[in-house]
């Protein structure tokens, strides 16, 4: 039994799972590169709970703080014609709201 | 089209064939792995007001002012428009969306403000002159 299950509540993902970053149409400032989105990926760990720079970005400095999660990407999943090793890896910090289960 | 914003950097590991398509919905700004061009290796040398500039920002967006956040820099030469965001150097684009953010929040006008540069500016010449 995890002796720390207040740290784990809340959170939608877990080190081990399979993710798909959104692409979602949002403006304003947003931390989501356009080369991963759509793109599936294994979340690796959980980050933290920061306040969102998406809302920041607008003055809003109130909340909630969402999680974010290091996940981790095939590079040439990600670029077709990446001329690296098969195992190279890409690990990037992405916000809760940006990923689903895949 | 992604070609010599000079802002981006292609790994040595890439080709430097045409990169996956960009979605629409990102910002000009998002250039990760596009073709960049040359990248020119010389520093920009660090001049007086980029430090005073900095250290106004940092006072700006201090916890007790919060005036002035990064986030909201961003945001603000993340709306420039490609042209005059590739334009500016990296403290002109800080500068400049400073200004924005304050303009914005009504902190200060713009025109006043530009016409106490002028001011400061002609009596800075007028001293040196003496």
């Amino acid at each position: 039994m995890s002796t720390t299950p207040a740290l784990h509540a809340g959170r939608r993902f877990s080190a081990g799972d399979r993710v798909r970053v959104l692409d979602l149409a949002k403006s304003g400032h947003v931390r989501t590169p356009w080369y991963i989105r759509e793109k599936v990926g294994i979340v690796t760990e959980w980050t933290g709970k920061v306040l969102n720079p998406e809302d920041l970005a607008y003055g809003r400095c109130g909340g909630p703080a969402v999680n974010g999660y290091r996940v981790v990407f095939d590079q040439r999943h990600i670029w077709p014609d990446y001329q690296g090793p098969e195992h190279d890896k890409l690990h990037i910090e992405v916000y809760e709201h940006w990923l689903e289960k895949a | 089209m992604y070609a010599n914003t000079g802002l981006g950097y292609i790994s040595p590991t890439m080709t430097t064939s045409a990169p996956p398509a960009k979605p629409g919905r990102c910002g000009y700004h998002d250039i990760g792995g596009l073709t960049a061009g040359e990248i020119d290796p010389a520093e920009e040398p660090i001049e007086f007001w980029h430090k005073q500039n900095e250290a106004m920002r940092g006072l700006l967006g201090d916890p007790v002012r919060r005036m002035v956040t990064v986030d909201e820099m961003r945001r603000a030469f993340e709306s420039f428009g490609e042209d005059k965001y590739n334009t500016l150097s990296f403290y002109e684009r800080r500068l400049e969306a400073m200004l924005d953010i304050l303009t914005e929040k009504g902190l200060i006008d713009r025109e006043q403000f530009m016409a106490r540069v002028d001011a400061a500016l002609k009596q800075r010449a007028a001293a040196s002159a003496r």
